[in-house]
């Protein structure tokens, strides 16, 4: 049998019509925490096993709000099978109208629509229908393939109940339950003749009395104590499993203590990142001097312009100073004749030859105004004006000022300071490359962080809440106290059993004694056989039973060996505990023969998975249908495995080929903007078919806001 | 003295009215923290950083664009000389001046042969220089104010205003 789809319509957080189209293999369906994963199952579940109470609990909210005072609208559940080459469509619904201040659902039909090979389709409604239902996916098997969370796959916990219910279900040993009771009726009814018997010869009828009657209170005590043993073996057991699920917490605790450490460490490393990465780039712009990285041709253009103004100035200083020299050469050349010095002759020879009108170094007459007087007056004025206080001339300069020497040594002075600019661009690459490489390490960081933080969100989600926890380990002594209690109180019962046993067995070999004194011959020997039919047909549905549990142990074994995803190298042990008047299942992990103590969640979780698929085999060779296999439907099993080991895990279920779905909260994460993503890894898991659940924007507090979308991936 | 830088870093440059605006949205006013700086939108610490870089950015993409004539002009009243001295937080960078005054007089006509001769005045040279400043600017801030005009504000990152420069045209040509 495989599902072929399952539709959801107004059920729940499904608002309005959602389907799941599923393949036969395996099936996954993702979702994080609330997001519909469980409203899923329990629609499933309520399709197959759901009566009429609290129907209005199973409705959109989002619909009835949006249908407040207006029509009758459906809610439904509805599957399509296939079994046998033969289509079975179930539809399980209800109406609901929205009143004021009240919700009226009508009683919820179940309708069935199969189509035969040929075909021809029937339909059928009620009994017909639920009858239907029951026999394509017969209620004791769907018993052992719908699970939800990790929890529930300990079939075994409940003890006595479970073991009766897969025999009933799975093993030829049910067939001999009638002959042992018939055996146990013909071997009593032949006590009783020997015993009327007995009674009506028997000499020491006082004697016989006594012993019966002793024999009776014997067996009612032993009756009674085996009673309370199996009670208080049945509570020691629940304390055991308490005190172990308290290890859980503690060591949920203690791993959270972990993680919250390791998310602190990574949280200030991303902080001390963060400060490393350069963000102040435009200040740098200034104190870097990065904003002269263009700057080089700017200078060069400078240095050209300074240097040529000053050639130009030095080249019209020299042309000017030639010009004013060659002026001061040619009046010497124009001279040739070297002067006498001033004074010579002196002032007073001068001014007589002056008045005499007589050159008495040339020996000549000089008159007024000729040439001579006008040399000679020369002389005498040139002689008196060195006599006065000398008047400096101004020198004679081209340029007034200096600007271009101060912009030449601008020039000069930033030339030097050209190696830095040059520099930039490199220290500007060095920053991105090092901002590049820091951003790397932080990604990589905040992937880690987030790993760690739905790790930490997703040990809390299995997790009891806060107060949960104080509160178990303060149960946790009184816990402990009990379990001593019931131990040693066991132990008493024990040893009340054993003595009792040991008088009953005496009181019974003097009961014998009296019989074959007393009693008719052929009443004692119909009696012994009687006695040993009961006991074949006792050991041989014993037989049945060992033979039903060692073909379950040795179909888990060869599955756990595919499944292990710990490489745990040990094999699954179920052996059947007799404890008082009941018996139990215990499915222990041993290796290499040896008791493997305190398997860790993922392990034990591998080993009910394994036991289960093996009873999904059994239950598959006696099926209505010969040898069909049946679907099986997981919510959330694989809590305690973490990524890596689901994924490992999901890859081996798909190796089975057979059709399962499974939801899980893993492999959706978040991006860096907080939105839902599903994670790379979910690449490398081999599945037919995958589906991702997501709630449409909502609005917290107002439940008529949710609905589930799927998106087929 | 004979120097015309130390005349010139005298002078408090002008910008269009039109930018004020500008400078009021990109730079504070008053020193703060990088940090602070750009969580509140504002890249550059002090308003003359802003018209410091709309230079450099006008001067790299070859884009000189002066006043029109009737344009209205404005200043933050700081003279040149005071530009990158040392903060607290910051490096001093006060070598920029100089850098901007090379920039200058590489980019403008002054006969410096008629200064030296005392043709002309110094004085009348440091104008022609700040215009030249000026015009740069200006060539800065319409590049800028493009950006943001085009839509999408394009400063939203740390590294924004050095990529831009980094992209300016001036390399390129």
């Amino acid at each position: 049998m495989i599902i072929k789809s399952v539709t959801l319509e107004n059920f729940q957080c499904y608002y309005d019509i959602k389907s799941f189209e599923f393949s036969s293999g395996l099936n996954i369906i993702l979702g994080d925490n609330g997001e519909g994963k469980t409203k899923f199952f329990e629609g499933v579940v309520w399709l197959f096993n759901g009566n009429r109470f609290k129907l209005d609990k199973l409705v959109s909210k989002k619909k009835l709000k949006e249908e407040y005072n207006n029509d009758l609208f459906p809610v439904s559940v509805s599957m399509s099978v296939e079994i046998n080459n033969q289509e079975y469509f179930f539809k399980k619904s209800f109406y609901v109208e929205s009143k004021e201040n009240s919700i009226i659902t009508s009683d919820f039909k179940l309708v069935c629509w199969h189509t035969n090979e040929n075909g021809e389709r029937d339909s059928f409604e009620g009994d017909t229908a639920s009858n239907l239902l029951d026999e394509v996916f017969p209620p004791e098997i769907r018993r052992y393939s719908m699970f939800k969370g990790e929890a529930e796959l300990n079939i075994f916990k409940s003890g006595e109940e479970a073991l009766s219910n897969l025999v009933k279900s799975f093993s030829n040993a049910k067939y001999y339950d009638k002959y042992c009771s018939y055996g146990n009726y013909l071997r009593k009814k032949a006590e009783k003749e020997v015993d009327k018997d007995v009674k009506q010869s028997s000499q020491n009828k006082e004697e016989f009395d006594r012993i019966q009657m002793n024999i009776k209170s014997k067996k009612e005590k032993l009756k009674s104590e085996n009673k309370l043993m199996s009670k208080e073996c049945g509570n020691l057991e629940q304390i055991k499993e308490d005190l172990q699920d308290a290890d859980k917490h503690f060591d949920n605790a203690k791993s959270l203590k972990i993680i919250k450490s390791k998310i602190s460490k990574l949280s200030e490393e991303k902080e001390a990142i963060q400060r490393r990465i350069v963000t102040d780039f435009t200040i740098r712009l200034f104190d870097q001097r990065w904003i002269l990285i263009h700057f080089e041709k700017i200078q060069e253009e400078f240095n050209a312009k300074i240097n040529a103004f000053d050639k130009d100035r030095r080249d019209e200083e020299k042309r000017f100073n030639i010009e004013k020299g060659k002026a001061q050469r040619s009046q010497e050349i124009l001279e040739q004749i070297t002067p006498l010095p001033v004074g010579v002759p002196s002032l007073s020879h001068m001014e007589e030859m002056l008045n005499e009108q007589f050159c008495k170094v040339c020996n000549r007459s000089a008159e007024k105004g000729s040439e001579a007087y006008q040399f000679m007056e020369k002389r005498l004025h040139e002689f008196i004006n060195s006599q006065q206080p000398k008047q400096v001339k101004p020198k004679e300069k081209l340029f007034r000022f200096n600007y271009l020497s101060k912009l030449w040594s601008i020039s000069d002075n930033s030339t030097r300071q050209l190696r830095k600019i040059r520099k930039i661009e490199q220290e500007i690459k060095d920053v991105f490359d090092f901002n590049r490489s820091m951003k790397i390490k932080l990604a990589d960081i905040e992937d880690k962080l987030n790993k760690k933080e739905r790790e930490f969100e997703k040990i809390i989600a299995k997790s009891s809440a806060e107060e949960d926890l104080i509160s178990i380990y303060s149960k946790v002594k009184e816990w402990k106290e009990q379990e001593s209690r019931f131990e040693m109180s066991i132990e008493d019962h024990k040893r009340t059993i054993d003595s009792l046993e040991t008088k009953l067995k005496k009181l019974e070999i003097e009961k014998e004694s009296i019989d074959s004194k007393d009693a008719k011959g052929f009443l004692v020997e119909t009696r012994s056989i009687l006695r040993d039919v009961e006991i074949i047909f006792n050991e041989t549905r014993e037989r049945k039973y060992e033979e039903f549990l060692q073909n379950l142990e040795q179909k888990s074994n060869e599955i756990f060996s595919t499944i292990n995803v710990d490489d745990f190298t040990g094999e699954i042990h179920l052996t059947k505990e007799v404890i008082g008047d009941s018996e139990k299942i215990k499915v222990n992990l041993l290796e290499n023969g040896n008791l493997y103590e305190n398997p860790n969640q993922s392990l034990q979780t591998t080993k009910h998975m394994a036991l289960l698929f093996a009873i999904s085999e059994l239950a598959s060779e006696v099926s209505f249908y010969s040898s069909e296999e049946y679907p099986m439907i997981f919510d959330a099993p694989t809590s305690s495995f973490g990524l890596r080991k689901t994924l490992d895990f999901l890859n081996l279920v798909n190796s089975t080929e057979k059709q399962r779905i499974i939801a899980t909260y893993e492999f959706v994460g978040r991006d860096s903007s907080g939105n839902q993503e599903i994670e790379g890894e979910f690449s490398n898991v081999n599945r037919s078919k995958a589906f991702w659940l997501r709630r449409e924007a909502f609005d917290k507090n107002d439940l008529s806001t949710i609905n589930t979308t799927i998106t087929t991936l | 003295m004979d120097s015309l830088f130390d005349e010139w870093k005298t002078s408090i440059p002008k910008y269009s009215v039109k930018f004020k605006g500008l400078f009021s949205s990109l730079a504070n006013k008053y020193t703060a923290s990088s940090e602070k700086v750009v969580s509140l939108g504002k890249h550059f610490e002090l308003q003359y950083e802003l018209y410091t870089y709309a230079f450099f950015l006008g001067l790299y993409s070859n884009i000189r664009i002066g006043f029109g004539e009737v344009e209205k002009k404005t200043d933050f009243s700081n003279p040149i000389q005071t530009w990158g001295s040392k903060k607290t937080t910051r490096e001093d960078y006060t070598y920029i001046r100089e850098y901007m005054f090379m920039a200058v007089v590489a980019k403008s006509d002054v006969d410096f042969l008629s200064l030296d001769k005392g043709e002309v005045e110094s004085k009348v040279v440091v104008n022609q220089l700040i215009t030249v400043l000026e015009e740069y600017v200006y060539g800065g801030l319409t590049i800028i104010s493009e950006k943001i005009e085009d839509g999408i504000n394009p400063f939203l990152t740390n590294d924004s205003f050095l990529q831009l420069l980094l992209k300016s045209g001036f390399d390129k040509s």
